[in-house]
């Protein structure tokens, strides 16, 4: 901030342009950012797979883990895409698979196999902020809240954690679940550094945060990831491992065959 | 039992020489106990005297115990690089059985892909479901353990698995499973070493016949119409439950399983941001076209809708209504009139089934409450199962639950359990 009022004094005194350039300095495009940084967060490459290592931490302290690996495939630029996830651990779930095919104008759709059943169960998916496998991230967290359903204006630009940032205030366009959401976009990468969601008393309900950052495949990834929800002092952190993108999944891999026959080229632990 | 247990050292010893493989193994111990709620009474009057050597266990003597067990299970996948091998070993130790730790194998399969992918195998002892319903079956007549469902066993213990090839072909319009069971596989009721119930005499059950001709095929059609499934079904084999009756001199002597055909379909879709499902099949008693034999079940309809949806965070409630109606109701009654008299036990003309699901979870999901509630306007009767579900940690889980049942008539279905009313507890720990 300092360095940046010095050029602007530097600015006003060697051109002499003065007023004329303060008006040429151009407000972000809040949207635009929000776009981009949802993009890059949430549809990396055209597919990827990645290996999740989610460790939920309550209010005592005791730790309850969750170990993944999740396949996406993207049909459209920041439109549908399709997930699959097998889990690991725990163990009473080992086996068990997830799909959801994410339609960002209209409802998901969800299924669970249950192995020693051999059940396929569509379950409704109407409530998007339910816990995902009771964590702080909700199935929409996940996934990604599309930037189409909120207005997002521009507030200020700030330095978080060492990263110049952009912060965007969000508000949905229809009554939903937060007031308004305050985001951190990392100028560098376009990545979300930093969310706060926010209720109608404007109390703070749920933090996220990007932990760590790598390059993969080169694409910018946010590898370590974590929500917190303050008012619970519950804690989620999801690590992700063996990232790969762009591998050319099958797109039938994303139906009831593969929920019930894992691929098992995907699905080492 | 034993040769199964031979034939998975084989697979285990065998597999990995013949290729790289990758072997899991996981499991459960878990502890069980359930406990009646009232008394048993007597026996069903149309048994008569019973004899004191042949009395099934409730009746026997006091048995305040539905459930006392401890249980591992193994669960071995083998992952290689021509196809797949899973099993799972159970061993019951059962304190309603004394002195016999029992071996179960619950799975054991063999699974790989041929024809290009197009073609799925599985063979061996493994559990297959099918069709839309929430603990309501039309189409799947695959084997249920209802003794475990009613004392409150974990869920997947409904299932029986049965030694059976199943086929899963793929790249065509439809995906086709074919389930080829070479020996039928009955459902597992109630037969009064646990729980009591009714039976219009107390006479043995018969299985099929071992022979080629007794199995069953069980095919299913199905297309996925961007996230709406539509199936069709069909089936080959024998009723689940002994429902024929074997007559000498004009007095009952044994039940069996009379032959059954069945073809039907199926629905199911996201609808108003829930899931609505309908199901219908035909049960074509192949013994009795005519419905006309007393000894023969009649053959039915039989149909359900069903809807469920998130109504808030972690809750969901659903519903369904189910139907099942007899073909040749009036030629069925009076010929049962003509053979045992007006008072012979015949179930409704139409049966009507309404089912209720709400669950709730609790405490990031480590809590699960749930209530299913089973009532039937026609027979009057009703079930209701409560359950809460508590994770401790990844690896310690605690159980408690209820099974009630009430029926103004002892013959119908819940009715013949209202003495099998039960609390029971389960911890378990996996790893």
């Amino acid at each position: 901030m300092k360095r940046s009022f010095v050029l602007f004094l530097m600015m006003i005194v060697v051109s002499g342009v003065g007023v004329a350039g303060i008006a040429g300095a151009q407000t972000p495009d809040a949207t635009e950012l929000m776009k981009t940084a949802h993009l890059n967060m949430y549809y990396p490459g055209d597919d990827g797979v990645a290996k999740v290592d989610m460790r939920i931490t309550d209010k005592r302290g005791k730790t309850r883990t969750r170990k993944f690996v999740i396949l996406r495939k993207d049909w459209e630029e920041g439109g549908e895409q399709r997930y699959y996830v097998y889990f690991f651990e725990p163990n009473d779930v080992r086996r068990t698979t997830f799909m959801a095919w994410k339609n960002p104008d209209a409802d998901d759709s969800r299924w669970i196999y249950i192995p020693a059943l051999d059940l396929v169960k569509p379950i409704s998916a109407n409530d998007k902020k339910s816990s995902f496998v009771g964590s702080d991230f909700s199935y929409e967290d996940v996934s990604g809240r599309p930037w189409t359903d909120d207005v997002h204006t521009f507030l200020k630009e700030e330095e978080l954690d060492g990263h110049p940032t952009y912060v965007i205030e969000s508000k949905p366009k229809k009554k939903d679940y937060f007031a308004r959401k305050l985001t951190w976009i990392d100028k560098d990468s376009s990545l979300i550094l930093r969310e706060e969601y926010y209720d109608s008393k404007d109390r703070l309900q749920k933090v996220f945060e990007t932990l760590e950052i790598k390059v993969i495949d080169g694409i910018t990834t946010a590898v370590k990831r974590r929500m917190s929800t303050p008012k619970k002092k519950n804690v989620t952190e999801l690590s992700f491992g063996d990232i790969s993108y762009n591998v050319g999944i099958d797109a039938k891999v994303f139906s009831e065959r593969f929920l019930k026959s894992p691929p098992r080229e995907y699905i080492q632990e | 039992m034993k040769r199964s247990v031979w034939m998975v050292g084989l697979v285990l010893v065998l597999w990995p020489a013949a290729s790289r493989a990758q072997l899991e193994l996981h499991g459960f111990v878990e502890s069980g106990t359930a406990v009646r709620l009232g008394d048993v009474g007597g026996v069903p009057a149309e048994w008569g005297s019973v004899p004191a050597g042949q009395l099934p266990a409730v009746w026997a003597g006091p048995q305040d115990f539905l459930m006392r067990e401890a249980r591992l299970q193994l669960r071995g996948d083998l992952y290689g690089d021509v196809g797949e091998a899973h099993f799972v070993m159970d061993a019951l130790e059962d304190g309603l059985r004394q002195g016999s730790a029992e071996m179960t194998l619950r799975e054991g399969y063999v699974k790989f892909n041929a024809l290009g992918d197009h073609l799925e195998v599985r063979a061996g002892r493994q559990p297959t479901t099918w069709g839309t319903g929430d603990l309501l079956f039309i189409n799947d007549l695959f084997p249920k353990d209802w003794v475990s469902f009613f004392i409150g066993r974990e869920d997947q213990y409904l299932k029986l698995p049965s030694d059976a090839v199943r086929l899963g072909i793929y790249g065509l319009p439809v995906g086709v499973d074919l389930v080829y069971t070479p020996q039928f596989t009955a459902d597992n009721l109630p037969q009064g070493e646990r729980l009591a119930f009714w039976a219009p005499a107390f006479v043995p059950t018969q299985l099929p016949t071992s022979e080629l001709g007794n199995g069953e095929f069980a095919l299913r059609l199905n297309r996925y119409f961007g996230s709406i499934n539509a199936a069709f079904y069909g089936y080959v084999g024998f009723w689940k439950s002994p429902l024929g009756m074997r007559v000498e001199a004009s007095s009952p002597v044994g039940f069996y399983y009379p032959e059954l055909r069945s073809w039907g379909g199926s629905l199911r879709g996201p609808l108003f941001g829930g899931v609505a499902w309908a199901e219908g099949a035909y049960y074509d008693s192949a013994d009795d076209p005519d419905g006309v034999d007393p000894l023969v079940p009649n053959s039915e309809w039989r149909g359900m809708v069903g809807y469920e949806r998130s109504w808030w965070s972690d809750f969901t409630g659903g519903m369904q209504f189910y139907w099942e109606g007899m073909q040749d109701y009036a030629a069925a009654r009076s010929s049962l009139d003509a053979a045992f008299g007006p008072q012979a036990f015949l179930k409704d003309e139409n049966r009507t089934l309404l089912t209720v699901r709400l669950r709730q979870q609790l405490l990031y999901q480590t809590l699960t409450l749930g209530v299913f509630g089973f009532y039937s306007p026609t027979d009057e009767d009703s079930y209701v199962r409560l359950t809460a579900d508590y994770d401790y940690s990844d690896q310690l889980k605690l159980t408690a639950g209820a099974n009630l049942f009430q029926g103004k008539d002892s013959r119908t279905l819940f009715g013949m359990n209202d003495q099998n009313d039960s609390v029971y507890g389960r911890i378990r720990l996996s790893f």
